[in-house]
């Protein structure tokens, strides 16, 4: 798995614009001005990705979308309690919800983040993008992550983690967005961009 | 004595002896296969990812720790190595199902093919599963104590634990 640094580039111009509009959304929704970082593309082992990132263990509200159409891939938006409480509490304006009302909001959240990110891309690359309604579980982020990859067909010890990271009144607000296409979809993606 | 906790990673495995701890955490689809003897107090425990190496031979680093197929057989050579009259047994924890994936090509998910997988090659190897807590939709934690007659632990995240 080797890109040059154009096509780096370009994958990350894609996940910007992507996350833009899903941090705009995220804004529109909760009524705050939601930010976000500059995306991340790192090619990793998955022990590197639980130092780096979030460890295997830590406990996790984790959304899984799966994209179907031109650029098959899925998506998920993984939330540490502290963020996902901040969010659903800004969402229903009730910071003592119910837990199915919790998951309810925040599958709503990944539905609306993950739509604006894929019609952005759509609109880039000029691709039909669909995803699926998402589900959200709570769990061990190292079961999630490694059960996702697997089930999108990709099986190297090195995982391509394509990621946006959100910001909350300048502070970090513990979310993720991972970007996880089936194998030769970014290519696809880099075609259509020209590179 | 120094009672270690060893931490057996992604696509790996770890032989340690009592009293040490054998952990692995995180098992989704993944497999986590404690292969033990009672007499000698020696135990592996092995973090598989996916079935079958076959389709991955040609290529140069073929992580052999990631596979059932050749975890399994090379971890249990160096147990045998190291305790010759070991009557060696199993238990086996993950092989889920996360967000109910459908997969398109196998009619099976990845974490059932991992039990099957991981079921023949103990067979294979003529070693008997005492105890399994496979399958279903959570991701588990598993933690061995060596010293406790390989009383096996295993956490899911808003459950209670269970011990097998």
């Amino acid at each position: 798995m080797t890109y040059s640094a154009l096509q780096l580039d370009g994958l990350k111009e894609i996940m910007n614009i992507g996350g833009g509009h899903a941090a705009t959304s995220i804004s529109q929704l909760v009524n705050k001005p939601i930010n976000m970082h500059v995306p991340e593309i790192k090619i990793l082992t998955y022990q590197a990705l639980y130092q780096q990132i979030i460890s295997d263990d830590t406990e996790v509200y984790a959304t899984f979308s799966q994209v179907i159409g031109d650029l098959p891939g899925a998506f998920l938006f993984v939330l540490g309690d502290q963020a996902a409480n901040q969010l659903s509490t800004l969402m229903l304006g009730d910071s003592e919800l119910l837990p199915e009302l919790k998951r309810s909001a925040l599958n709503e959240l990944t539905n609306i983040i993950t739509n604006s990110f894929l019609n952005a891309i759509a609109n880039l690359v000029n691709k039909q993008l669909i995803a699926s309604l998402p589900q959200v579980q709570y769990d061990f982020f190292g079961a999630v992550i490694s059960s996702t990859y697997m089930a999108l067909d990709q099986y190297d010890d090195q995982i391509m983690v394509i990621r946006n990271e959100f910001i909350y009144e300048e502070a970090r607000l513990d979310a993720s967005l991972f970007f996880i296409p089936q194998v030769g979809v970014l290519e696809q993606m880099l075609d259509a961009l020209g590179i | 004595m120094i009672n270690d906790e060893v931490r057996v990673k992604i696509a790996d495995y770890k032989i340690t002896q009592a009293p040490n701890k054998l952990i692995t955490v995180g098992l989704g689809s993944c497999i986590g296969t404690l292969v033990y003897d009672e007499r000698t107090k020696i135990a592996g425990l092995s973090h598989i990812m996916l079935p079958d190496s076959t389709a991955f031979t040609n290529q140069t680093t073929l992580n052999i720790a990631k596979f059932a197929d050749s975890a399994l057989p090379k971890m249990v050579a160096e147990l045998k190595k190291q305790a010759p009259n070991g009557h060696f047994k199993a238990k086996i924890v993950g092989g889920a199902n996360m967000f109910n994936f459908q997969s398109q090509a196998n009619s099976l998910n990845i974490g059932q093919r991992n039990i099957t997988a991981v079921e023949a090659v103990l067979k294979n190897l003529r070693i008997p599963v005492i105890a399994k807590h496979v399958g279903g939709n959570s991701g588990r934690t598993m933690i061995v104590d060596l010293a406790a007659d390989f009383d096996t632990t295993v956490r899911i995240v808003h459950h209670d634990v269970v011990h097998i």
